[in-house]
């Protein structure tokens, strides 16, 4: 759900490319990529979650 | 070699071709300025906006189609199932060889092929993970190889046949568009297109060759939404996979586009476009790979800082054909890692709750 959110976001982002331009766009999303950074170090803090397997599943208990 | 072995060995060969169809889904960003160019010649109305509008629209589809997969392979059975989302991309492309009427295009093609693709994707792993039940991952991988190279096969056929003598184009406000001599020929590269997806779809069917039937007893395990929505941790998954997501969908709808501003050679474009599609297929296997030996956190950062140099640089580099070419293909292979880390976050936070 969240990829769609962000696929349908760039309809936005590519109206703004053509009205303001593709050097704000392109800056606004590094931004964005840059809280990003800083979601995915809150959610290793949150969740614990450290150095797993891809294809295994942790073993809560 | 067993008859048991020999089955399990088509069905994932089966997949691969299956995955080729669905991979479809990603060669928008690839033929949309001959689709903006086309439906321009005709009604002078319509710009690039409009017609990259089809991608998200697919992907809205394409969840749809996932969505509706498991139902689907219940009722219908598997190969049924997957005969039926193989036509819908095919047939996709048939009509859109038809259909002059830039709305009609769009939304035949965001239905049919985002619906479709998404239906394919899931569907087509599943029997061949019960075969190989040990190995999923590495016949993930392997199905998953056929995802990626549908951009690389069918992007390169798609420019063959709209414009072999590699004809410019000129600009036309915010846009560019091809000659008439371009433009005549997008008709028959969505047929020919949608020929050899239909034909992929039915022979990659006949290899498939399932197990069993999966049971209700099977199905996937009910899962307690209201309980997950009140999760802090599922926002912040959330957020992550939106945030980081948001420029790769981005350059992937539009670098041909956006390079066909600065760059006055459409082939090259093409050849970019190939080799950035190569480089993400090594990178599906690198990071995935790499999170075996590191935490999450630090694979994504390595990948998200990356990307946040390249957004910086992207402007600059498209104005030299090789530092373009060299930000692209890079940046496709930086940005394979966002899926398997969104899978292996959601994999840890859903576990969390099973257990």
């Amino acid at each position: 759900m969240a990829m769609t959110v962000s696929c349908v976001s760039t309809i936005f982002m590519k109206l703004l490319a053509e009205t303001v331009g593709y050097l704000q766009v392109y800056l606004f999303e590094g931004f964005v990529l840059l809280c990003s950074v800083f979601l995915t170090w809150m959610l290793q803090e949150n969740s614990g979650i450290g150095k797993e397997k891809y294809f295994e599943p942790l073993n809560y208990t | 070699m067993t008859d048991y072995k020999l089955k399990g060995l088509l069905t994932v060969v089966g997949g691969v071709l299956l995955n080729m169809v669905a991979g479809n889904l990603n060669n928008w960003g690839a033929i949309s300025p001959y689709v903006t160019s086309y439906l321009a010649s005709e009604n002078h109305w319509v710009n690039s906006s409009m017609v990259y509008n089809a991608l998200p629209y697919s992907f809205l589809g394409e969840n749809l189609g996932v969505m509706a997969a498991p139902y689907l392979c219940r009722k219908l059975g598997t190969r049924t199932c997957l005969l039926v989302a193989g036509l819908m991309m095919g047939v996709a492309y048939l009509l859109c060889s038809v259909i002059s009427s830039p709305h009609a295009f769009i939304g035949c093609y965001s239905v049919l092929v985002g619906v479709g693709g998404g239906m394919l994707t899931i569907t087509s792993m599943w029997p061949s993970w019960d075969y190989y039940p040990e190995s999923k991952g590495m016949v993930t991988g392997i199905i998953m190889g056929g995802f990626s190279s549908a951009s690389i096969v069918f992007s390169f056929m798609f420019t063959w046949i709209t414009n072999p003598h590699n004809s410019p184009p000129v600009s036309k406000g915010n846009d560019m568009v091809f000659s008439s001599e371009v433009n005549n020929k997008v008709p028959s590269a969505f047929f020919w297109v949608g020929l050899v997806l239909c034909a992929m779809t039915c022979v990659g069917v006949a290899l498939v060759r399932p197990v069993s039937q999966r049971s209700k007893s099977e199905s996937v395990k009910k899962f307690p939404v209201t309980q997950i929505l009140k999760l802090g941790t599922f926002w912040n998954l959330f957020f992550v996979t939106l945030t980081s997501f948001v420029f790769w969908h981005f350059v992937s709808g539009c670098y041909k586009s956006f390079g066909l501003l600065y760059i006055d050679d459409d082939h090259f474009l093409t050849f970019i476009g190939l080799a950035a599609n190569v480089s993400g297929v090594l990178g599906r296997w690198f990071w995935p790979t790499l999170l075996d030996y590191l935490p999450f956190k630090v694979v994504l950062t390595l990948s998200l800082s990356y990307q946040v140099v390249c957004s910086g640089l992207i402007w600059f580099a498209v104005g030299n054909k090789t530092t373009y070419a060299v930000l692209i293909i890079s940046l496709f292979f930086a940005t394979a890692s966002l899926f398997p880390c969104a899978a292996v976050q959601t994999n840890k936070v859903f576990g969390v709750l099973h257990d």
